[in-house]
């Protein structure tokens, strides 16, 4: 049971990340390789507010959020819109230029921390809480993670087919050349797509340290995981990404503890992402999407 | 009402459009005929933005628009409608048109809705229908709503009768002809079968290797032998 609810907690984390890897895939057709780096910017994010604030780090989610979100659009601002027009290679490099910047500048602050302020900051976990509900002593990593994703899915649904600007959004992402002929403000929309799909990796990324050991260069790791999901998903559609990133989620967590109940590493896990990566892209192009998008 | 000064447009490093000027007024039809590849299109999106402007200006209504993104031009009175892909084809014909409608204030958005439908009154029995599943004509209807609900002063179509059926496509220019006359929008209209759309227009501009050849009345086009043999097939 324990191992379903862990499961099921990893794989709501990798979902809420590989929406954000989704929508700017959708919207600006950038593979951004340094989107996992916008989680390990939520989990520092989440460890400095806590140290600072003197509070626990699930109080931090909305800062990681908002660091996660300004990050992503700052990606954007300053990389990913001025070469938009130059073809899909071109962002793909830029993206990965910007994954090493990234894990740079989070080494300085890293460093920074250690140095000035005494915080352990390379290699940190948090330490959890625990709830009582229903006679029952429950951890909160489980919970906040499926409440916090719950929300965000709910959330985007909502605003993507019931407001005025989520309309605009499905107008870009489907043609942006057409969407701006018809008035509207593309370059804010995508603006937009990317603080939330940074947000949205944010808050995945301040819940990591409640059970992996969390680095500069976290984002790295994750990050092959997230693009397994996405293309398992079919790479061009949102409940794709959801659907793929529980497939793998479930998938990695039978195969840890398989690996574990045999005496072997679990240092294999990353195999099913690739693995999955491969197969997607030979056997199905279009993902898993292309079952209900006939 | 639109004013293109010298105007010169490419796209990249390469300029295929070379220094044309002309001036389009109110109510006007301006039909831009040529052989294929004279720039008629890059022209066009260069008007609206959607290519590089090497030199020259553009003016609509007075303002100079040339530096301006598509967006701010479309919310000036513009309105483009592209070869192809005019229309969100995995959207229903109903979300097509309220996705173009999404830019309005909210408390007109019914009525102009209701406004179009009574102009393109075919549409109305096609709303709930997804825009891949239309043919072409009707997808072409789809894209002059959504261009109409901005009741645009200046409507630039770019071959809006390619790959139509003959019969579909004298319809659609009649159409068009039917909003000049009874809502006084202005047109520029790109066309690669000149005759009928020299018909229908009141100027011309023919183009030829990105150059104009000829500018002034239609009907003068259409009786200039010379220009029409050599370079639209006429006579």
């Amino acid at each position: 049971m324990l191992v379903l609810v862990e499961a099921a907690a990893y794989s709501s984390l990798l979902a809420l990340s590989s929406l954000g890897l989704a929508l700017c895939i959708i919207t600006t057709r950038v593979s951004n390789f340094a989107h996992a780096d916008y989680m390990t910017i939520g989990a520092y994010a989440a460890l400095i507010t806590s140290v600072v604030m003197r509070v626990h780090p699930y109080a931090a989610l909305p800062v990681s959020a908002l660091l996660g979100g300004l990050a992503a659009l700052a990606s954007y601002l300053l990389v990913f819109e001025p070469l938009r027009r130059h073809g899909l290679v071109t962002l793909m490099i830029a993206s990965m230029a910007l994954d090493v910047i990234i894990r740079a500048l989070l080494s300085i602050l890293a460093d920074y921390l250690q140095a000035s302020l005494s915080v352990y900051s390379r290699g940190f976990i948090f330490k959890d809480i625990t709830v009582e509900l229903a006679g029952f002593k429950v951890e909160g990593y489980p919970l906040a993670v499926m409440f916090v994703t719950t929300s965000a899915l709910v959330s985007l649904y909502l605003l993507l087919y019931h407001t005025r600007v989520g309309v605009k959004m499905r107008a870009v992402a489907e043609s942006a050349e057409l969407a701006e002929t018809l008035g509207i403000n593309t370059k804010q929309i995508l603006a937009l797509s990317w603080f939330l799909a940074g947000a949205f990796a944010g808050l995945a990324g301040a819940m990591i340290p409640y059970r992996f050991v969390v680095s500069p260069d976290t984002g790295s790791f994750i990050l092959l995981t997230l693009f397994a999901a996405v293309t398992l998903g079919g790479l061009q559609s949102l409940l794709g990404s959801i659907v793929g990133a529980y497939v793998i989620g479930f998938s990695e967590s039978a195969l840890a503890y398989l690996l574990a109940s045999m005496g072997l590493s679990t240092a294999y896990r990353p195999l099913l992402a690739f693995s999955v990566i491969v197969a997607t892209l030979l056997a199905r192009p279009k993902g898993l999407a292309s079952i209900w998008e006939r | 009402m639109l004013v293109v000064d010298d105007l010169s447009v490419g796209y990249g490093s390469i300029e295929i459009v070379h220094r044309i000027s002309f001036k389009l007024s109110r109510g006007e039809i301006l039909a831009v005929v040529g052989p294929n590849g004279s720039g008629k299109s890059t022209l066009l999106k260069g008007i609206f933005g959607l290519a590089r402007v090497f030199r020259g200006a553009v003016k609509f209504n007075g303002r100079e628009i040339t530096r301006e993104p598509p967006y701010r031009r479309a919310l000036l009175g513009m309105s483009y409608l592209p070869q192809v892909g005019s229309t969100f084809e995995s959207l229903k014909v109903r979300e097509n048109l309220l996705l173009a409608a999404s830019t309005l204030p909210r408390s007109v958005e019914e009525s102009r809705l209701s406004e179009v439908l009574e102009i393109l009154p075919e549409l109305k029995s096609l709303m709930d229908r997804k825009v891949r599943t239309l043919s072409g004509g009707e997808r072409q209807m789809v894209a002059l709503a959504m261009s109409l609900l901005h009741r645009p002063q200046l409507l630039l179509l770019d071959e809006p009768t390619a790959a139509l059926a003959p019969k579909l496509a004298s319809m659609l220019l009649q159409k068009v002809k039917e909003l000049n006359e009874n809502l006084g929008l202005t047109v520029m209209l790109v066309e690669q079968n000149a005759t009928m759309a020299l018909r229908v227009s009141s100027q011309a501009l023919l183009m030829v290797s990105g150059e104009a050849k000829f500018f002034g009345p239609s009907e003068d086009l259409l009786e200039n032998e010379d220009l029409g043999k050599m370079y639209l097939g006429l006579g």
